[in-house]
Protein backbone atom coordinates (compact mmCIF):
# COMPACT_ATOMS: atom_id res chain seq x y z
CA UNK A 1 0.00 0.00 0.00
CA UNK A 2 1.60 3.23 -1.16
CA UNK A 3 0.79 6.39 0.74
CA UNK A 4 1.71 9.71 -0.80
CA UNK A 5 1.73 13.13 0.80
CA UNK A 6 -0.95 14.24 -1.65
CA UNK A 7 -3.25 11.49 -0.33
CA UNK A 8 -2.94 12.77 3.22
CA UNK A 9 -3.58 16.30 1.97
CA UNK A 10 -6.74 15.13 0.22
CA UNK A 11 -8.13 13.66 3.44
CA UNK A 12 -7.08 16.69 5.48
CA UNK A 13 -8.73 19.15 3.11
CA UNK A 14 -11.74 16.88 2.64
CA UNK A 15 -12.33 16.72 6.40
CA UNK A 16 -11.79 20.48 6.60
CA UNK A 17 -14.34 21.11 3.83
CA UNK A 18 -16.94 18.89 5.50
CA UNK A 19 -16.44 20.46 8.95
CA UNK A 20 -16.54 24.01 7.58
CA UNK A 21 -19.66 23.24 5.54
CA UNK A 22 -21.36 21.87 8.66
CA UNK A 23 -20.41 25.07 10.46
CA UNK A 24 -21.98 27.12 7.63
CA UNK A 25 -25.26 25.31 8.22
CA UNK A 26 -25.19 25.36 12.02
CA UNK A 27 -23.70 28.78 12.79
CA UNK A 28 -26.27 31.19 14.21
CA UNK A 29 -24.75 34.37 12.84
CA UNK A 30 -24.99 34.78 9.03
CA UNK A 31 -21.69 36.70 8.97
CA UNK A 32 -19.78 33.79 10.50
CA UNK A 33 -21.64 31.47 8.13
CA UNK A 34 -20.28 33.51 5.23
CA UNK A 35 -16.73 33.40 6.62
CA UNK A 36 -16.89 29.61 7.10
CA UNK A 37 -18.22 29.36 3.57
CA UNK A 38 -15.21 31.21 2.16
CA UNK A 39 -12.84 28.89 4.05
CA UNK A 40 -14.78 25.86 2.87
CA UNK A 41 -14.39 27.02 -0.73
CA UNK A 42 -10.68 27.37 -0.06
CA UNK A 43 -10.51 23.72 1.04
CA UNK A 44 -12.46 22.64 -2.06
CA UNK A 45 -10.05 24.62 -4.22
CA UNK A 46 -7.12 22.84 -2.58
CA UNK A 47 -8.67 19.48 -3.45
CA UNK A 48 -9.14 20.61 -7.05
CA UNK A 49 -5.51 21.66 -7.26
CA UNK A 50 -4.59 18.27 -5.87
CA UNK A 51 -6.56 16.72 -8.73
CA UNK A 52 -4.36 18.53 -11.24
CA UNK A 53 -6.91 21.21 -12.11
CA UNK A 54 -4.67 24.09 -11.12
CA UNK A 55 -6.49 26.80 -13.04
CA UNK A 56 -9.91 25.73 -11.79
CA UNK A 57 -8.68 25.67 -8.21
CA UNK A 58 -7.44 29.24 -8.48
CA UNK A 59 -10.66 30.22 -10.24
CA UNK A 60 -12.64 28.63 -7.42
CA UNK A 61 -10.82 30.82 -4.91
CA UNK A 62 -11.12 33.96 -7.04
CA UNK A 63 -14.76 33.59 -8.03
CA UNK A 64 -16.32 31.82 -5.06
CA UNK A 65 -14.22 32.85 -2.08
CA UNK A 66 -13.44 36.24 -3.59
CA UNK A 67 -16.33 37.64 -5.59
CA UNK A 68 -19.35 35.68 -4.45
CA UNK A 69 -18.61 35.65 -0.72
CA UNK A 70 -17.78 39.37 -0.74
CA UNK A 71 -21.16 39.95 -2.38
CA UNK A 72 -22.82 37.89 0.33
CA UNK A 73 -21.01 39.79 3.07
CA UNK A 74 -22.09 43.09 1.51
CA UNK A 75 -25.72 42.04 1.36
CA UNK A 76 -25.68 40.74 4.94
CA UNK A 77 -24.30 44.06 6.15
CA UNK A 78 -26.65 46.05 3.91
CA UNK A 79 -29.73 44.28 5.19
CA UNK A 80 -28.46 44.37 8.77
CA UNK A 81 -30.07 41.03 9.52
CA UNK A 82 -30.75 40.82 13.23
CA UNK A 83 -30.17 37.62 15.18
CA UNK A 84 -33.51 35.99 15.68
CA UNK A 85 -34.52 33.69 18.47
CA UNK A 86 -33.61 30.68 16.38
CA UNK A 87 -32.23 30.60 12.84
CA UNK A 88 -33.58 27.07 12.34
CA UNK A 89 -37.01 25.77 11.60
CA UNK A 90 -39.01 23.74 14.08
CA UNK A 91 -37.24 20.61 15.42
CA UNK A 92 -39.56 18.37 13.40
CA UNK A 93 -38.59 20.15 10.18
CA UNK A 94 -34.91 19.95 11.12
CA UNK A 95 -35.21 16.19 11.70
CA UNK A 96 -37.03 15.72 8.40
CA UNK A 97 -34.40 17.76 6.58
CA UNK A 98 -31.53 15.73 8.04
CA UNK A 99 -33.32 12.46 7.24
CA UNK A 100 -34.00 13.49 3.64
CA UNK A 101 -30.38 14.52 3.12
CA UNK A 102 -29.18 11.30 4.79
CA UNK A 103 -31.36 9.17 2.53
CA UNK A 104 -30.07 11.08 -0.47
CA UNK A 105 -26.48 10.58 0.59
CA UNK A 106 -27.06 6.88 1.25
CA UNK A 107 -28.53 6.38 -2.18
CA UNK A 108 -25.70 8.35 -3.79
CA UNK A 109 -23.04 6.26 -2.07
CA UNK A 110 -24.90 3.10 -3.08
CA UNK A 111 -24.85 4.22 -6.70
CA UNK A 112 -21.17 5.24 -6.51
CA UNK A 113 -20.22 1.81 -5.18
CA UNK A 114 -22.23 0.03 -7.84
CA UNK A 115 -20.30 1.79 -10.62
CA UNK A 116 -18.22 -0.61 -12.71
CA UNK A 117 -14.81 -1.00 -11.17
CA UNK A 118 -15.72 0.60 -7.88
CA UNK A 119 -15.51 -2.53 -5.77
CA UNK A 120 -13.97 -5.95 -5.71
CA UNK A 121 -11.56 -6.36 -8.58
CA UNK A 122 -12.43 -10.05 -8.83
CA UNK A 123 -15.67 -9.15 -10.55
CA UNK A 124 -15.05 -5.74 -11.99
CA UNK A 125 -14.02 -5.18 -15.61
CA UNK A 126 -10.46 -4.30 -14.62
CA UNK A 127 -9.24 -7.70 -13.60
CA UNK A 128 -5.56 -7.01 -14.17
CA UNK A 129 -3.21 -4.10 -14.10
CA UNK A 130 -2.56 -4.64 -17.80
CA UNK A 131 -6.21 -4.23 -18.60
CA UNK A 132 -6.52 -1.28 -16.24
CA UNK A 133 -3.64 0.35 -18.06
CA UNK A 134 -5.42 -0.17 -21.36
CA UNK A 135 -8.75 1.07 -20.02
CA UNK A 136 -7.60 4.08 -18.11
CA UNK A 137 -4.21 5.36 -19.04
CA UNK A 138 -4.14 5.26 -22.79
CA UNK A 139 -7.79 5.03 -23.72
CA UNK A 140 -8.16 3.86 -27.29
CA UNK A 141 -4.62 4.59 -28.36
CA UNK A 142 -2.26 2.28 -30.11
CA UNK A 143 0.21 0.21 -28.11
CA UNK A 144 3.25 1.87 -29.67
CA UNK A 145 2.39 4.96 -27.65
CA UNK A 146 3.04 2.97 -24.49
CA UNK A 147 6.54 2.18 -25.65
CA UNK A 148 7.18 5.76 -26.76
CA UNK A 149 5.98 7.08 -23.44
CA UNK A 150 7.96 4.58 -21.43
CA UNK A 151 11.19 5.36 -23.22
CA UNK A 152 10.55 9.10 -22.96
CA UNK A 153 9.88 8.75 -19.28
CA UNK A 154 12.92 6.62 -18.59
CA UNK A 155 15.27 8.92 -20.50
CA UNK A 156 16.01 11.65 -18.08
CA UNK A 157 15.35 12.72 -14.54
CA UNK A 158 13.97 16.00 -15.80
CA UNK A 159 10.71 14.32 -16.81
CA UNK A 160 10.38 12.27 -13.69
CA UNK A 161 8.09 14.61 -11.78
CA UNK A 162 5.09 14.35 -14.08
CA UNK A 163 5.78 11.14 -15.94
CA UNK A 164 5.01 7.71 -14.66
CA UNK A 165 6.19 4.50 -16.21
CA UNK A 166 4.12 1.43 -16.77
CA UNK A 167 6.07 -0.38 -14.08
CA UNK A 168 5.18 2.26 -11.53
CA UNK A 169 1.55 2.05 -12.59
CA UNK A 170 1.61 -1.71 -12.20
CA UNK A 171 2.81 -1.24 -8.66
CA UNK A 172 -0.06 1.15 -8.00
CA UNK A 173 -2.64 -1.17 -9.50
CA UNK A 174 -1.95 -4.26 -7.47
CA UNK A 175 -4.84 -6.70 -7.44
CA UNK A 176 -5.21 -5.81 -3.78
CA UNK A 177 -6.24 -2.26 -4.58
CA UNK A 178 -9.98 -2.50 -4.72
CA UNK A 179 -10.95 0.76 -6.34
CA UNK A 180 -10.58 2.55 -9.63
CA UNK A 181 -7.31 4.43 -9.49
CA UNK A 182 -7.09 7.84 -11.09
CA UNK A 183 -4.74 7.81 -14.08
CA UNK A 184 -1.53 9.74 -13.47
CA UNK A 185 -0.83 13.06 -15.16
CA UNK A 186 2.12 12.81 -17.50
CA UNK A 187 1.95 15.40 -20.31
CA UNK A 188 5.01 13.90 -22.02
CA UNK A 189 2.86 11.01 -23.18
CA UNK A 190 0.72 13.24 -25.38
CA UNK A 191 3.35 15.74 -26.54
CA UNK A 192 2.99 14.32 -30.05
CA UNK A 193 -0.58 15.58 -30.24
CA UNK A 194 0.52 19.21 -30.24
CA UNK A 195 2.43 20.61 -33.22
CA UNK A 196 5.98 21.78 -32.85
CA UNK A 197 6.34 25.46 -32.01
CA UNK A 198 3.13 25.95 -30.04
CA UNK A 199 3.19 27.17 -26.46
CA UNK A 200 1.68 23.97 -25.17
CA UNK A 201 4.29 21.84 -26.88
CA UNK A 202 7.11 24.07 -25.65
CA UNK A 203 5.89 23.90 -22.06
CA UNK A 204 5.45 20.13 -22.22
CA UNK A 205 8.95 19.77 -23.62
CA UNK A 206 10.20 21.85 -20.70
CA UNK A 207 8.70 19.29 -18.36
CA UNK A 208 5.86 21.56 -17.27
CA UNK A 209 2.16 20.86 -17.13
CA UNK A 210 0.39 23.59 -19.19
CA UNK A 211 -2.96 23.19 -17.49
CA UNK A 212 -4.31 26.66 -18.25
CA UNK A 213 -3.28 26.56 -21.90
CA UNK A 214 -4.90 23.16 -22.39
CA UNK A 215 -8.12 24.22 -20.69
CA UNK A 216 -8.22 27.42 -22.71
CA UNK A 217 -7.66 25.43 -25.86
CA UNK A 218 -10.66 23.21 -25.09
CA UNK A 219 -12.80 26.14 -24.00
CA UNK A 220 -12.12 28.43 -26.94
CA UNK A 221 -11.95 25.71 -29.54
CA UNK A 222 -14.40 22.96 -28.82
CA UNK A 223 -16.84 24.91 -26.66
CA UNK A 224 -16.53 28.32 -28.27
CA UNK A 225 -20.24 28.73 -28.94
CA UNK A 226 -21.18 27.57 -25.44
CA UNK A 227 -18.71 30.05 -24.01
CA UNK A 228 -20.34 32.90 -25.94
CA UNK A 229 -23.75 31.81 -24.67
CA UNK A 230 -22.43 31.72 -21.10
CA UNK A 231 -21.10 35.24 -21.53
CA UNK A 232 -24.49 36.30 -22.85
CA UNK A 233 -26.12 34.77 -19.76
CA UNK A 234 -23.80 36.85 -17.57
CA UNK A 235 -24.66 40.00 -19.53
CA UNK A 236 -28.39 39.37 -19.22
CA UNK A 237 -27.95 38.67 -15.50
CA UNK A 238 -26.12 41.92 -14.92
CA UNK A 239 -28.76 43.89 -16.83
CA UNK A 240 -31.42 42.18 -14.73
CA UNK A 241 -29.59 43.06 -11.53
CA UNK A 242 -29.41 46.72 -12.54
CA UNK A 243 -33.14 46.74 -13.30
CA UNK A 244 -34.00 44.89 -10.07
CA UNK A 245 -31.95 47.08 -7.77
CA UNK A 246 -33.17 50.37 -9.25
CA UNK A 247 -35.23 52.33 -6.77
CA UNK A 248 -38.83 52.59 -7.92
CA UNK A 249 -39.17 56.12 -9.27
CA UNK A 250 -42.06 58.20 -8.07
CA UNK A 251 -44.99 57.84 -10.42
CA UNK B 1 -3.39 6.93 -4.82
CA UNK B 2 -6.90 7.99 -3.88
CA UNK B 3 -9.64 6.19 -5.78
CA UNK B 4 -12.22 8.16 -7.72
CA UNK B 5 -14.87 6.83 -5.34
CA UNK B 6 -13.54 8.91 -2.45
CA UNK B 7 -13.77 12.13 -4.42
CA UNK B 8 -17.33 11.33 -5.44
CA UNK B 9 -18.30 10.51 -1.86
CA UNK B 10 -16.75 13.76 -0.58
CA UNK B 11 -18.66 15.66 -3.23
CA UNK B 12 -21.86 13.83 -2.23
CA UNK B 13 -21.32 14.66 1.44
CA UNK B 14 -20.83 18.37 0.65
CA UNK B 15 -23.94 18.31 -1.53
CA UNK B 16 -25.98 16.65 1.24
CA UNK B 17 -24.78 19.21 3.81
CA UNK B 18 -25.89 21.96 1.43
CA UNK B 19 -29.27 20.23 1.10
CA UNK B 20 -29.62 20.09 4.89
CA UNK B 21 -28.88 23.80 5.05
CA UNK B 22 -31.47 24.63 2.42
CA UNK B 23 -34.15 22.64 4.26
CA UNK B 24 -33.23 23.54 7.82
CA UNK B 25 -32.43 27.25 7.83
CA UNK B 26 -34.90 30.11 8.04
CA UNK B 27 -32.63 32.88 6.89
CA UNK B 28 -32.97 33.31 3.13
CA UNK B 29 -29.34 34.47 2.74
CA UNK B 30 -27.95 31.34 4.39
CA UNK B 31 -30.29 29.22 2.26
CA UNK B 32 -28.76 30.88 -0.77
CA UNK B 33 -25.23 30.25 0.50
CA UNK B 34 -26.05 26.57 0.92
CA UNK B 35 -27.27 26.49 -2.70
CA UNK B 36 -23.85 27.81 -3.74
CA UNK B 37 -22.26 25.05 -1.69
CA UNK B 38 -24.25 22.45 -3.60
CA UNK B 39 -23.06 23.89 -6.92
CA UNK B 40 -19.47 23.85 -5.72
CA UNK B 41 -19.82 20.19 -4.67
CA UNK B 42 -21.05 19.35 -8.17
CA UNK B 43 -17.98 21.17 -9.53
CA UNK B 44 -15.72 18.99 -7.43
CA UNK B 45 -17.20 15.79 -8.85
CA UNK B 46 -16.88 17.19 -12.38
CA UNK B 47 -13.18 17.85 -11.82
CA UNK B 48 -12.71 14.36 -10.35
CA UNK B 49 -14.40 12.80 -13.37
CA UNK B 50 -12.28 14.95 -15.66
CA UNK B 51 -9.18 13.46 -14.06
CA UNK B 52 -10.54 9.91 -14.09
CA UNK B 53 -11.51 10.03 -17.77
CA UNK B 54 -8.11 11.34 -18.81
CA UNK B 55 -6.14 9.66 -21.54
CA UNK B 56 -2.52 9.78 -22.63
CA UNK B 57 -1.39 11.46 -19.46
CA UNK B 58 -3.70 14.47 -19.68
CA UNK B 59 -7.02 14.99 -17.92
CA UNK B 60 -10.16 15.14 -20.01
CA UNK B 61 -10.75 18.86 -20.30
CA UNK B 62 -14.43 18.50 -21.21
CA UNK B 63 -15.26 18.05 -17.55
CA UNK B 64 -13.27 21.10 -16.51
CA UNK B 65 -14.92 23.20 -19.25
CA UNK B 66 -18.33 22.15 -17.94
CA UNK B 67 -17.15 23.10 -14.49
CA UNK B 68 -16.28 26.59 -15.73
CA UNK B 69 -19.76 26.95 -17.20
CA UNK B 70 -21.25 25.90 -13.86
CA UNK B 71 -19.09 28.57 -12.22
CA UNK B 72 -20.38 31.18 -14.69
CA UNK B 73 -24.00 30.29 -14.09
CA UNK B 74 -23.41 30.27 -10.33
CA UNK B 75 -22.04 33.81 -10.53
CA UNK B 76 -25.03 35.00 -12.58
CA UNK B 77 -27.38 33.24 -10.17
CA UNK B 78 -25.80 34.89 -7.14
CA UNK B 79 -26.05 38.33 -8.71
CA UNK B 80 -29.74 37.91 -9.58
CA UNK B 81 -30.64 36.13 -6.35
CA UNK B 82 -29.04 38.75 -4.13
CA UNK B 83 -30.75 41.55 -6.07
CA UNK B 84 -34.06 39.72 -5.55
CA UNK B 85 -33.34 39.37 -1.84
CA UNK B 86 -32.55 43.08 -1.55
CA UNK B 87 -35.73 44.11 -3.32
CA UNK B 88 -37.69 41.60 -1.24
CA UNK B 89 -36.21 43.12 1.90
CA UNK B 90 -37.14 46.60 0.69
CA UNK B 91 -40.74 45.53 0.11
CA UNK B 92 -41.24 43.44 3.26
CA UNK B 93 -38.50 44.49 5.71
CA UNK B 94 -37.62 40.87 6.41
CA UNK B 95 -35.13 38.26 5.29
CA UNK B 96 -36.72 35.26 6.98
CA UNK B 97 -38.75 32.72 5.04
CA UNK B 98 -41.15 32.36 7.97
CA UNK B 99 -42.45 35.88 7.49
CA UNK B 100 -43.17 35.44 3.80
CA UNK B 101 -46.61 33.87 3.82
CA UNK B 102 -48.68 36.07 1.54
CA UNK B 103 -49.62 33.14 -0.66
CA UNK B 104 -50.58 31.02 2.35
CA UNK B 105 -53.09 33.46 3.76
Amino acid sequence: MNIFASDILFYVFGALAVILSLMVVFMRNPVSSAMMMALSFGATAAIMIGLGAHFLGILQILVYAGAIMVLFAFIIMLLNVKLETSPFRRPVSVAVGVIIAGLFLGQLIGIIYSLPGARDCGRCPMASAEQAWNDLKIGQDAPENHAACNTACEQGPRFSSYCITKKQLDNLMQPSSRFTVLPPISPQCSAERFPEGTTIRAEIDNGEFPDTALLGRTLFDKYNRTLVIAGLALLVASIGVVLLSRRPSGK
Amino acid sequence: MIPLTHYLILSGILFAIGLVGVIVRRDIIVIFMCLEMMLSAANLSLVAFSRAQGSMGLPNYDGQSLSIFVLTIAAAEVAIGLALIVSLYRARRTASTQDLHTLKD
